[in-house]
């Protein structure tokens, strides 16, 4: 073979692998950042919003990340959903009968799918009862146990019976409903990548880990959405989501990194919101070894650690201290509980009523996180002045978990997230019936007086009863120490300021969308 | 030469067959449970084992190993834990944006990088020499992520040139393609110059220039030829590097890549996804190789292949 042939064969090699690559480049329609001063009238107002990971799954019976649910929640309505302080709020069900042996829902007449089909009970039913199947493999089926029966009353009447009174389950109605037609015609596969729902925006194109485009449902039961089109882009780097908000690339920016918050508070052209978070981050103990199964030695770790410190040097003293497993927004939160604020001399007390006045040598496991190595090498120094050794054990989150459900750890540092009725948190952690693998009560806390007012909590309707048990439930907590509770998390959203009318909110995120108009357009 | 070429194919079988038995028991080995990562916190020891057998999790791994090579022989890679969404077409649909991106940066690092290298060789010791071989070891020495992040902070955000994310169009492209190609470009450099330099001390270039050839002629028709022989070994390597930098880089930029799907699938412990994807990687790095390979009879022509 001649050397030109030879030439032109690897030249060939070389453009066929440029010309596959750029095969497939179609961009994605994107506008530019609208200036306002250039939009014209009928110009389709659009908004950009950058968030850190891709959705996973847009059925929200089987989606459980806080992606997917973000924006699930402009796709389907549910029957119900809440405020910020977790007061529950009519959706497409304008009113609700609670009783023990059964929920009631009266839905809204004139509810329309994005297909223009109207949602009657028959869709409810179908929603709940698919999760409800084992086949269908939804992972939240255990919280919906409770439900014995669903019962289409009328065509605007949907009833849910329970075999055994549960409060919280009006928590988990939230859930978008689906349209039973299109899961029956199509498989309910189809609504995993193509939602159709009775939200505020129309399902338009997903292309996974680049965009996810939505346009106004323009028969939305609750008034058209000002905004024509959405479009949600997964920037997974802090730094260049800000930039793009700065930039004008995006009118939505989050969630914001602590050490970005005092920057965008100073930045004019940003209207950075917060909001109370919906967890918690905790120190949790082994609680059926020496030396945390004395709670004098729990005790001693709460007083001896400066918390305060923790915050402003970690978090940049964005959190607050948290007491309670119970976030201070909520209804149930208890605020009187006992603090045990930093103090050195308590914590010397306790150790050496406790036997413990030399000391001793503890592993503190964590999985790979930059936060939880800093509050690791704080306590590790901090906890060194009482004779308290901590080696660090930084594992990968699998491995990590892994030894977390086998109890293989003396302490760990963990948070607790998307908190609403108090019972799905704190009944999993402190109920003695929730120890691992099935439960999440790590730490083998066991209390009887806590089993019986969380069982209580759970079966009691009436809202102010359940308040009382869990006031009494945290107090013994914190008595107990069961955990060592660092801070409550806080959350941020960088808006552009030609964003109106929106409100970033700690559930539901942006759900405001619906309202929410571009200024000058 | 097509019976070589046809030998080099035949050789990436068994090559890529070991990757696969690497890849597979290195992330089968991983700790941690798929199944009890996939079904979160309310998942129970039942609904674990139920997964697992679905999953196929409960066979051996050597039956597991078979079961998902023969898979792959025959087109059929797998559905992700995750999404349930079809491995290749979901690998398929990621692959231009990565090759363009890979493509672009090692344009830019075998362009400039030659070029850069040849003028220091031959201006060896002037300022010019001085101030590449200082870029070119800060080139090596910069993270590929804080110059990508160092690009965004001054192009996107105080210039406002380019945009900091996504893919839609050229534009895009610039930032990301210098970032992963910075240090590639640091290294061909190097490579180039001291190639250039053993070349531009041998008797047949001193033969050139006695016989009067102007220097640009001997520089590039003489020397330049056979040091690039070694320079496209090094491209070559490099673009391995390319593929493990583009998991770093497409994060940073948003890029909808397979090196940013590989991250995401990890942390997901999406087993298929992540041996198709590392899968992927190795057949690219073979392939380009055997194109470097082909490339050496191109500038050197005293390699025959037979």
């Amino acid at each position: 073979m001649t050397r030109r042939r030879w030439t032109g064969i690897v030249t060939i090699m070389i453009v066929a692998l440029f010309m596959f690559s750029m095969s497939a480049c179609a961009p994605p329609e994107e506008a530019e950042p609208v200036d306002p001063d250039e939009v014209e009238p009928d110009e389709p107002m659009e908004v950009r919003v950058a968030y850190s990971a891709d959705a996973t799954n847009l059925d929200p019976r089987l989606a459980t990340d806080v992606s997917s649910g973000l924006v699930n929640d402009l796709f389907y309505d549910g029957l119900i959903m809440w405020d910020a302080a977790l007061n529950i709020q009519p959706l497409v069900a304008e009113d609700y009968d609670l009783t023990e042996e059964a929920f009631t829902f009266y839905l809204r007449e004139g509810v329309l799918f994005h297909d223009g089909e109207e949602l009657t009970a028959e869709d409810v039913k179908y929603t709940f009862d698919t999760i409800r199947d084992p086949d269908f493999e939804a992972r939240n089926l255990p919280l919906y146990e409770p439900i014995e029966e669903i019962e289409i009353i009328d065509d605007y009447t949907v009833r849910f019976h329970l075999s055994e009174p549960n409060a919280p389950l009006i928590y988990y109605m939230h859930v978008g409903i689906v349209p039973r037609h299109i899961a029956e015609q199509e498989g309910d596969e189809f609504l995993q990548t193509n939602p159709i729902g009775a939200g505020p925006f129309e399902f338009v194109e997903w292309s996974p880990n680049d965009y996810i485009e939505m346009v106004a449902h323009e028969d939305y039961w609750g008034g058209a959405p000002n905004i024509d089109r959405v479009v949600f882009k997964p920037i997974p780097e802090d730094t260049t989501r800000r930039v793009e908000l700065e930039t004008g690339g995006v009118h939505i920016a989050f969630p914001v990194p602590p050490e970005d918050v005092q920057r965008l508070k100073d930045d004019p052209d940003v209207d950075l919101q917060e909001q109370p978070g919906s967890g918690f981050e905790y120190i949790s103990f082994d609680h059926t070894q020496p030396p945390f199964d004395d709670r004098h030695v729990r005790q001693a770790i709460a007083y001896a650690i400066d918390r305060e410190e923790i915050i402003d040097h970690v978090y940049w003293g964005l959190r607050d201290v948290a007491y309670s497993p119970i976030i201070p927004q909520s209804w149930a939160h208890n605020p009187d509980v006992p603090r045990f604020e930093y103090s050195p001399e308590k914590a010397m007390e306790l150790l050496a009523e406790a036997g413990y006045e030399d000391g001793f040598d503890v592993e503190l496991k964590i999985s790979e996180s930059d936060p939880r190595r800093e509050i690791s090498e704080i306590l590790q120094y901090e906890l060194a002045d009482f004779g308290i050794d901590i080696t660090i054990i930084e594992q990968e989150w699998g491995a990590f978990y892994d030894d977390i459900l086998e109890m293989d750890f003396d302490m760990f540092i963990l948070g607790w997230s998307a908190q609403t009725d108090p019972d799905r948190g704190v009944y999993r952690q402190f109920h003695s019936d929730n120890f691992p693998p099935e439960g999440a009560n790590r730490q083998r806390f066991s209390n009887d007086r806590v089993d019986e007012l969380l069982d209580l909590a759970r079966t009691t309707m009436d809202v102010d009863q359940r308040q009382g048990h869990y006031y009494e439930v945290q107090e013994i907590l914190a008595e107990e120490q069961s955990y060592v509770y660092l801070n409550y998390t806080v959350d941020f959203c960088a808006v552009s300021p030609q964003l109106q009318d929106f409100e970033y909110q700690t559930y539901f995120q942006l759900f405001g969308l619906k309202d929410a108009y571009l200024e000058g357009e | 030469m097509s019976t070589y070429i046809g030998r080099r194919i035949l050789q990436l079988v068994p090559t890529l067959l070991g990757i696969s038995v690497i890849v597979f028991v290195l992330i089968n080995l991983t700790p941690g449970d798929p199944a009890v990562l996939m079904l979160g916190e309310f998942a129970t020891p039942s609904e674990v084992e139920r997964l697992r057998g679905l999953m196929g999790l409960d066979d051996p791994l050597h039956v597991r190993y078979f079961r998902w090579i023969g898979g792959i022989v025959t087109g059929d890679w797998g559905q992700s834990y995750q999404d349930r969404r079809l491995v290749l077409p979901a690998l398929v649909s990621r692959m231009p944006a990565t090759m363009e991106l890979v493509i672009a940066s090692m344009l830019i690092s075998a362009g400039i990088g030659t070029i850069v290298g040849v003028l220091s060789a031959v201006y060896q010791d002037t300022w010019l020499d001085n101030v590449v071989r200082a870029g070119s070891f800060l080139g090596i020495s910069m993270p590929n992520f804080w110059v990508g992040i160092m690009l965004i902070l001054l192009l996107a955000l105080h210039l406002r040139l380019l945009p900091a994310s996504g893919r839609n169009g050229l534009a895009n492209l610039v930032m990301p393609a210098i970032a992963l190609g910075t240090s590639g470009m640091a290294v061909i450099t190097r490579i180039t110059r001291s190639t250039m330099l053993e070349v531009i001390r041998m008797d047949y270039i001193r033969t050139a220039r006695a016989k009067g050839l102007y220097e640009r002629t001997v520089i590039y028709k003489h020397a330049l030829k056979p040091a690039l022989t070694s320079v496209l070994t090094v491209i070559g390597l490099q673009l391995g590097f390319r593929l493990g930098g583009s998991v770093i880089i497409e994060t940073v930029f948003a890029w909808p890549g397979l090196g940013r799907f590989a991250y995401l699938r990890m942390m997901q412990r999406d087993y298929p996804m992540i041996m198709g994807n590392l899968l992927i990687f190795a057949g690219l790095f073979c392939l380009v190789n055997l194109i470097v390979d082909l490339l050496y009879a191109v500038v050197d022509p005293r390699v025959r292949y037979s």
